[in-house]
């Protein structure tokens, strides 16, 4: 069914596969800029990644301005005032980031500071309040799962205030997204298994939300259809280039998808496990989702049935009675999910990911603030969320 | 009368953009604003999430692009409307345009889908417009009568007060 509006933007161009690196010089000068800031983390710099993107950079005739590679696990504030000032110390016109999802939201907290001319992030919180296009952003992604290369959200801690800053707006899109196999190549295979679970999460709930439409479902479908097919390979094989960029690829389809129709109540929860509890996000996503699925399977079971046909492919979806398949989906999610742990100990129930008792309630609390919980396809108050809790501990 | 130009077209005044959206709109805010306060005091989960917002907070809700608005501040422990219109507001909802506000406002959509609809910005702490989002649908599950409540809101909430009870206090403020 159609929605009655809907908005959907995707203006990331996508550049993917064997030395796409080597393209982002080409793509600079078609934005008009010269100068670019290059960030990181140290992780990466010590992998020699950032030399690579560097070198790319001079082979296409472009020095960095800058290179910050001091950027922590969570963006924070503070870190993104440094950079602007460094940003506008060495007179640069881009920004391109190579990381994860840390990384390419602290960007994006820097584009918004640089191309506004404000000094305090605090004021352009909310939703679509930014009013104006953003300096040239080039995001490369070296991680298979948040799929912030292609999503209009940025999020950066306030630890002097202990708030997480939320930003939504169109204009935080990167310009270009570059998905390389080189960068994934050695991601552990625990780490893989959970972003993958993230990405599929995300493709989930888009395509449950009450802001999906059919282009956020078409992107969702093909993440979920990549994820079947990859993820399975890319944990079993990290060397394996075609799964790598196959995820890699997923991760941007389901980023897209729920960037244009939000993500819902597994999120939320995922969100304040994260927060409350430092439970990774990927692995929170691996034992919310099928819990997050259980609870909203009355409102969207139908969903969840066509869902079954990218999930488990097409011999299994025909000879699953349709009354069965919503359950099936969620079997299947269950399966993947069970998989990982014994192929990588990821953690599948909130215990096993660090999770003390007494953290649930105020879990729940912060859960009940994230923006994610309005789209979620059925209402959520404390006490459902401290079921989902309780289920998933 | 202020003369305007608005992409190279000189218009008269700010007038011309006050239609029967806006002049309904108008309306719709001035009784949605006493309704929110009278629920505020008579309904204990509206009165407990604004026990959560800071002393002082004030939250707009505006159409744009030229009004008309509500202003709520929470002064002495509870909520106010507020007669000025607070530059900058803590929290800001600006609905793009009298069109999509009026769509929430009589009831043809709730809050949840106007967001999903991108019928208006959010300026402010996410999640203190999530505590706001709960006491709309608590406001509006008072103001509207059960055959427009069930559908734009996805679980009705049990009524604490009889709508009666809301509307007087809305309408002579006790």
């Amino acid at each position: 069914m159609l929605p009655k509006y809907y908005e959907f933007q995707n203006a990331a161009k996508i550049l993917s596969g064997r030395n796409a690196l080597e393209n982002i010089p080409f793509e600079l000068k078609n934005l008009g800029a010269s100068r670019p800031l290059l960030l990181t983390d140290r992780v990466l710099q010590d992998m020699g990644l950032s030399e690579e993107v560097i070198r790319s950079l001079a082979a296409g005739g472009i020095e960095p301005g800058g290179v910050f590679a001091d950027i922590p696990a969570d963006s924070s504030l503070e870190v993104v005032r440094e950079i602007a000032g460094l940003y506008r110390d060495r007179a640069c016109d881009s920004l391109v980031a190579l990381g994860g999802g840390s990384v390419l939201d602290t960007a994006k907290g820097v584009n918004i500071l640089v191309s506004s001319g404000h000094e305090d992030l605090r004021e352009l919180m909310g939703v679509e309040i930014l009013r104006r296009r953003l300096r040239p952003l080039i995001a490369i992604p070296t991680t298979a799962g948040t799929g912030s290369e292609a999503t209009l959200v940025a999020v950066i801690a306030d630890p002097e205030h202990n708030i997480k800053l939320e930003f939504i707006s169109y204009h935080l899109l990167p310009d270009v997204a570059v998905l390389d196999p080189r960068l994934t190549l050695s991601l552990p295979p625990r780490v893989t298994a959970a972003t993958g679970m993230d990405a599929l999460a995300h493709a989930v709930e888009a395509y449950t939300s009450i802001q999906k439409n059919p282009v956020s479902d078409a992107y969702a479908w093909s993440a979920i259809s990549l994820i079947r097919d990859y993820l399975p390979r890319a944990v079993a094989d990290g060397r394996n280039e075609e799964a790598r960029l196959a995820m890699a690829n997923a991760a941007l389809l389901a980023g897209a998808a729920f960037s244009n129709a939000m993500v819902g109540v597994v999120h939320a929860i995922g969100h304040a496990c994260g927060g409350v509890s430092r439970v990774p996000h990927g692995v929170a996503m691996a034992v919310l989702l099928p819990h997050g699925m259980e609870y909203n399977r009355d409102k969207v079971g139908e969903a969840y049935g066509e869902l079954l046909l990218p999930l488990a492919g097409a011999e299994v979806y025909a000879r699953t009675p349709g009354q069965a398949r919503a359950d099936k989906a969620i079997a299947c999610v269950r399966e993947l999910g069970l998989k990982f742990q014994r192929e990588t100990g990821l953690p599948l129930t909130l215990r096993e990911a660090g999770v003390v008792e007494q953290d649930l309630e105020r879990i729940a609390q912060t859960a009940l603030n994230d923006g994610a919980i309005i789209a979620n396809p059925k209402e959520v108050d404390f006490e459902d969320i401290m079921g989902i809790l309780r289920r998933a501990f | 009368m202020q003369s305007l130009s608005w992409g190279g077209v000189v218009v008269k005044s700010r007038r011309q953009f006050r239609g029967w959206h806006w002049r309904a709109c108008r309306a719709a805010l001035w009784f949605l604003g006493r309704a929110f306060a009278a629920a505020a005091s008579l309904d204990p989960r509206v009165a407990g999430e604004v026990t959560g917002w800071a002393e002082g907070l004030t939250v707009l809700l505006e159409v744009e692009p030229y009004g008309p608005y509500l202003a709520l501040g929470k002064r002495d422990g509870s909520l106010h409307l507020l007669r000025r219109r607070p530059d900058p507001a803590d929290l800001a909802i600006y609905f793009k345009n009298p069109a999509g506000a009026w769509r929430v406002l009589s009831g043809q959509i709730g809050i949840a889908p106007a967001y999903a609809e991108h019928r208006f910005c959010l300026a402010g702490d996410i999640a203190m417009g999530m505590s706001l989002v709960r006491c709309l649908n608590l406001v509006e599950a008072y103001l509207f009568p059960p055959v427009l409540s069930n559908r734009i809101l996805k679980r009705p909430p049990q009524l604490r007060r009889s709508r009666l009870r809301i509307y007087t206090a809305a309408i002579f403020g006790f």
